[in-house]
């Protein structure tokens, strides 16, 4: 991972059966075991237990930290990651329909083009005020509206290549198994439930 | 292992696709390509909506076939089967909209109420698929939200009976929330042929990984 340190959003009990799979299958397969982000964790900050949780991701790793790779709770580890980009901030196009259209309902974002899905994402220690920042908006907006509000003034970003986080529910793909991780994302919990437990399956992770 | 005839249907262009790959995987666990009923094969029924093609099943199907192993296209095969149980009609219990159960209480006021996504059934059953028929074409509009299922779990509880499955035979995705599904022969994924569904992509990741991180033969 050079030096990139690894976190992983587990704050959710519903899920947490599944963060223990997905934490140990991220081992494996990059050497490193993520930091899990736990409810316990989300409560001493007093941070909202959502998706929100990423913009106090400096208030949770230790203080020798430089780099991050966020992980959200529907990311699924499928290859290992190889190579970490040393950008202060990176992550994939986003591709899923309803959030892009709901993206351009902010004019800046629409004119931007393109918008990111901030389900995983590289991030610098140099952007600790930008993440700061955008705490104060958690009663505002959603987090992935906020960040890729946020994101535009950085000059040192980088879209990451699909396949660190392909989402089921975007473009079509023929070849899913030379993904890096796979999106699980869905509105209905029971939606991201069901296809965790039905990865976990197939890749020999029960 | 008693002998069972693997049949599916496939009408219109993305459902073929579907099937290429749920035939697919049924063929490399269970060494058998199954029956795929297709646009030509239906052609000059009458059937109303698709759903309702089940109820000409034993017409598809070659004469000689005393057993089907029926699947819908949306159902992706994840493990061999080792037995095929020896009763006239088997499927799982539907786990879907309480609404649907509401209503078959109501007809029939028994609590057995399956998903026909899945089903074995012999040619015994052939009175009562005839019988569907009925409800094709002439009622399409009336029973088009209920599907075939809801008249078909009537019929065979009236006539034949049914014996449940275990839910490994027909794991519902999104509705089963239970534990177990490492033992599920068969995911479901409703609608997954459906362009609007999108239902497609976890259907064919998982299928992928399925086959990518199979054991060798031998393990």
């Amino acid at each position: 991972m050079n030096g990139c340190h690894p976190i992983l959003a587990a704050f959710d009990p519903d899920l947490e059966e599944h963060s223990d799979w997905i934490a140990r299958r991220f081992e494996r397969l990059n050497g490193v075991c993520p930091q899990k982000i736990t409810y316990e964790d989300a409560k001493q900050l007093n941070c909202p237990i959502d998706d929100w949780v990423a913009a106090w991701v400096w208030d949770l790793v230790p203080s020798t930290v430089d780099r991050v790779l966020y992980l959200s709770h529907v990311i699924v580890p499928v290859l290992p990651f190889g190579e970490i980009p040393t950008t202060d901030f990176g992550a994939v196009q986003s591709v899923v329909y309803h959030e892009r259209r709901m993206m351009r309902s902010y004019p800046i974002l629409d004119k931007a083009g393109m918008t990111y899905d901030t389900t995983l994402f590289l991030a610098h220690r140099r952007l600790r005020p930008m993440f700061d920042k955008m705490k104060t908006f958690h009663k505002e907006m959603k987090f992935n509206i906020a960040m890729n509000l946020a994101v535009r003034t950085v000059p040192n970003k980088e879209t990451l290549p699909r396949l660190w986080n392909w989402s089921l529910w975007g473009l079509k793909s023929t070849d899913y198994t030379s993904a890096k991780c796979l999106n699980v994302k869905a509105e209905n919990r029971a939606v991201v439930r069901s296809l965790l437990s039905a990865f976990r399956m197939v890749l020999r992770e029960c | 292992m008693l002998d069972y005839h693997p049949v599916t249907i496939a009408i219109g262009d993305t459902f073929r696709e579907l099937v290429q790959i749920t035939g697919d995987e049924f063929e490399r666990l269970n060494g058998i390509r199954p029956q795929v009923i297709t646009d030509e094969d239906v052609k000059g029924i009458d059937y109303g909506v698709p759903h309702f093609i089940k109820a000409w099943l034993w017409d598809l199907v070659p004469k000689n076939v005393d057993r089907v192993l029926f699947l819908d296209a949306d159902v992706l095969p994840v493990k061999p089967i080792d037995s095929i149980m020896d009763v006239p009609f088997a499927a799982v219990m539907d786990i879907g909209k309480k609404w649907r159960m509401h209503g078959i209480r109501i007809l029939v006021h028994r609590d057995i109420y399956v998903n026909t996504g899945v089903f074995i059934a012999t040619r015994e059953t052939q009175e009562v698929f005839d019988k569907l028929k009925l409800f094709a074409a002439s009622t399409a509009d009336a029973w088009s939200n209920i599907y075939e299922q809801t008249i078909l779990n009537i019929l065979l509880q009236e006539k034949i009976g049914i014996t449940v499955l275990p839910d490994a035979w027909n794991w519902q995705m999104y509705y089963n929330q239970r534990k177990g599904i490492e033992h599920a022969k068969f995911l479901h994924f409703f609608g997954a042929g459906f362009p609007v569904a999108s239902n497609f992509q976890p259907l064919h990741a998982i299928a992928q990984l399925n086959r990518l991180y199979a054991c060798p033969p031998n393990c």
